[in-house]
């Protein structure tokens, strides 16, 4: 596939030269950048390539998302009357997806400050620098423009004929330039009105937002969205949608396609026929050299911001107060304390751990939400209340299991080269962490919205879910490979039957939920489980405390 | 004879804050200068200025009678960079990378495998030409990062920390390479924390600190006395002098009292 693309882009020489770009240099750095691509971690997913392989199983259950979502697109497309209004929704989702993919797939490879090192002491012209950048996401893009676009081209073709799906493949192109530059935009505007710590932050957070709303936006805009007449309504002669570049390529199509010809379908397409090459000048321009520039400054440590003076981020700040206050009460030994003060810190400061762990955070009250908010009126029932209760409680609990992994797993040597007894003594401190600082504070919202919205008698019950919702994840926790915190890679989370455990503790909270739905009508015994489920909980993680170093596996 | 780097007035900021004070060199062309300095001093900021990769300064700098802000092309072709961090794409493999850097200095293939595979070879790299880099070890990246700053035969070459997780035998080769090259005629700007190492090998030594020449000149020019090293001569002129009371408050640490608060 590589192969192809640079071959495609070899057949254009001529224009690169007149464009003051070196050819040999822009295949040549685009060879080495696809190579990388392929051999790279994707965000998707948490192993990487194999050496010799260009699509992997994985590659290929992606590519099937992708036409399974230009699917959806296409169907949503064809339901209204209007095809260009069509064409907006249709456009406005490519594009969309663009931005989200580069934003959450790509950014890593879009400011790789080892282009720095390795590129800039080299004579190659700016321009084939720039260049070689662009057609690199481009030529990434173009890997999921074929999969999304495929559905929707062949019902143009087959409705309206070769020319329009030609015109419709060509628009397509055009969105995608547009999201390369949005994108590039983007990140300039974040570079230029921030230190580069920021950057990085504000990127992240807008990974995690964008990874978050991938899990559950499929479950809530379906519910946002008003149908109510959208299917009659012409979204060209809507004014609002007038400042979208997905309207703007729609009005080509009604140009070229419907042969309306008013003025304003004129100026819009107008406006879409010429803003995706502004957009690539501006791009390979200025753009891109401002960019460069900037993120020299980025490879450089951001030493062109000033240290912020009298902020000192240690765990004796009032910042840490709460930490440190937890921290007194619930560790019993400097061993657990420390293992609970490190995660604290690691857990708000490591992008990779927020990536991964904030999104599975969120799910569940994401959830909670959906279930609740959408619910037509008189259908909530306590079977309900207590399946959000036992769902959001065993899968808050289980994301404990995050804290074994990190990219800076081989950080972890500084357990084994300390005298420490027990390493039951650093998952535990480790554990409640985790506990302290997201998981309860989480629980507790969700179960006093419950009691809210529909009955504060509920608070035993919520209380009792978590309990043996705990109860049940810590044996289940313990009959596996035991880490020693944040000592493994992230490759290894789909490692070790992590699924059939994830499915047995589903199961088994929903088989206790089933029960205590039998037995909520008896205060009493609610009452008598509670304190069974103590005990329980108790003796569990009193196991967990106590586990030596013949169960720990190696470090990764 | 035209000294090969011209440096004028530079001065750096970043943002409100100078870290480059009006610096002032002729070098030769032909020699060893050993660039050295405190952390912080300025030497990896000057390095990166005169490898043409930040044209953000004030002053002139010129380097083979070029101006390094107009001619900076012409100026990379003729000089090699070995950057302080063993910077590589590490998916790649050392046959991979070598031709990506061969190739941006418009090397035939050919020739890039020829000289790499002679070049890796001599630092016992050649089973390891088709293997990953990101399995290697700090030391072999760094041999691998070595050879793409020489590949292209640079009639100057900028080496800031070389050494750094080489063991002992490849640290002598790499002195012995780095005298080689000044044999042939190439200059060698040698950034460097070991004093031991900087000492040995250069002709001309420039010590920097708070962005500033503190001392320029032969090792033997500037020794005060005949027992001195530069290491001392280096503490000595960066105002650090009191390393025996320094080493006992450390050690004393472990003999002082709880603090109250504790």
């Amino acid at each position: 596939m590589n192969k192809l693309f640079l071959y495609l882009v070899a057949r254009f020489n001529p224009l690169w030269v007149r464009y003051g770009v070196d050819p040999k240099h822009l295949l040549t750095i685009l060879e080495a950048k696809l190579t990388m691509d392929g051999r790279r971690k994707s965000a998707f997913s948490f192993s990487q390539h194999n050496k010799n392989k260009e699509l992997s199983g994985q590659d290929w259950i992606l590519i099937m998302m992708m036409t399974l979502m230009g699917l959806l697109f296409s169907i949503f497309a064809q339901l209204l009357v209007h095809p260009a209004s069509g064409l907006v929704i249709y456009f406005s989702g490519w594009i969309m997806f663009i931005i989200s993919t580069l934003i959450v797939d790509f950014t890593d490879v879009l400011i790789d400050v080892r282009d720095n090192y390795i590129l800039l002491p080299k004579p190659i012209k700016d321009r084939t620098l720039a260049l070689s950048r662009i057609l690199h996401v481009v030529i990434y893009l173009l890997r999921i423009f074929i999969p999304f676009n495929l559905v929707m081209t062949i019902i143009v073709a087959y409705k309206l004929g070769v020319l329009a799906m030609l015109l419709f493949i060509v628009l397509a192109f055009m969105g995608l330039l547009i999201g390369v530059f949005l994108v590039n935009l983007l990140y300039l505007v974040l570079i230029r009105f921030s230190t580069p710590q920021r950057f990085k932050a504000i990127v992240t957070y807008f990974q995690m937002f964008l990874y978050t709303f991938s899990i559950v936006g499929y479950q809530l805009v379906p519910r946002l969205i008003d149908y109510t007449g959208l299917d009659q309504q012409n979204l060209l002669e809507n004014r609002y949608c007038w400042a979208i570049p997905s309207t703007w390529l729609a009005a080509i199509w009604e140009w070229s396609i419907a042969g309306v010809h008013t003025s304003t379908i004129s100026i819009l397409a107008l406006a879409g026929l010429l803003f995706p090459f502004v957009a690539l000048y501006f791009i390979t321009g200025s753009l891109t050299k401002s960019f460069s520039e900037r993120l020299f400054a980025l490879a450089s440590g951001g030493s062109e911001s000033q240290p912020r003076k009298n902020k000192r981020l240690t765990g004796t700040t009032p910042k840490y107060a709460w930490m440190n206050w937890t921290a007194r009460w619930a560790c019993s030994s400097a061993a657990e304390r420390s293992a609970y003060e490190l995660s604290w810190f690691i857990s708000g400061r490591s992008r990779d751990f927020q990536l991964k762990f904030y999104p599975n955070l969120v799910l569940m009250p994401v959830y909670f939400f959906v279930f609740f908010f959408f619910q037509e009126a008189g259908d909530f029932s306590k079977g309900m209340s207590l399946f959000i209760l036992y769902a959001s409680a065993i899968t808050l609990t289980s994301t404990t299991y995050f804290i074994f992994f990190s990219d800076r797993f081989k950080a972890a040597w500084v357990f084994i080269s300390h005298p420490i007894n027990v390493p039951g003594e650093l998952t535990m401190g480790a554990f409640k962490a985790m506990m302290v600082k997201y998981l309860l504070p989480a629980y507790l919202l969700i179960m006093l919205l419950v009691c809210v919205l529909d009955d504060f008698g509920l608070l035993d019950d919520g209380i009792l879910a978590f309990l043996l919702s705990l109860s049940i994840y810590l044996p289940l926790m313990m009959s596996y490979e035991q880490y020693l915190t944040f000592s493994r890679p992230w490759e290894d989370v789909s490692k070790g039957n992590n699924t059939i455990r994830g499915l047995l503790g589903m199961l088994g909270a929903a088989l206790m939920g089933l029960l205590h739905y039998f037995v909520s009508p008896y205060p009493w015994v609610i009452y008598l489980a509670i304190i069974l489920a103590v005990t329980a909980c108790y003796f569990g993680l009193s196991a967990y405390r106590k586990l030596g170093w013949e169960r720990i596996r190696n470090l990764g | 004879m035209e000294p090969i780097i011209r440096i004028k007035d530079l001065s750096k900021y970043y943002g409100s804050k100078q870290v480059l004070h009006n610096i002032n060199l002729d070098i030769q062309p032909g020699q060893v200068i050993g660039y050295i300095g405190p952390n912080g001093a300025g030497k990896s900021t000057t390095v990166r200025i005169l490898a043409g990769m930040d044209a953000d300064f004030k002053g002139e700098v010129e380097i083979f009678g070029l101006n390094v802000k107009e001619h900076a092309l012409e100026i990379k072709r003729r000089m090699g960079y070995i950057p302080e961090l063993a910077e590589l794409y590490e998916v790649l493999t050392p046959r991979e990378f070598l031709l990506l850097v061969g190739r941006l200095h418009d090397l035939d293939d050919e020739l890039i495998l020829q000289r790499a595979g002679q070049m890796l070879k001599v630092f016992e790299l050649s089973d390891n030409l088709d293997e990953r880099m990101d399995t290697f070890s700090k030391g072999m990246r760094q041999k691998v990062l070595l050879v793409s700053g020489l590949l292209h035969n640079p009639e100057l070459i900028f080496m800031d920390e070389p050494l750094s997780g080489l063991d002992a035998n490849a640290v002598i080769l790499v002195k012995e390479i780095i005298s080689s090259l000044a044999e042939q005629g190439k200059t060698v700007i040698y950034c460097s924390h070991n004093m031991d190492t900087v000492e040995k090998i250069s002709d001309r030594i420039i010590l920097i600190a708070h962005g500033q020449v503190v001392a320029d000149g032969a090792f033997e020019e500037l020794k005060q006395n005949e027992g001195d090293s530069l290491e001392h001569l280096f503490s000595q002129l960066t105002g650090h002098s009191n390393f025996d009371e320094a080493a006992k408050g450390f050690t004393q640490s472990f003999t002082q009292q709880k603090p109250d608060h504790e």
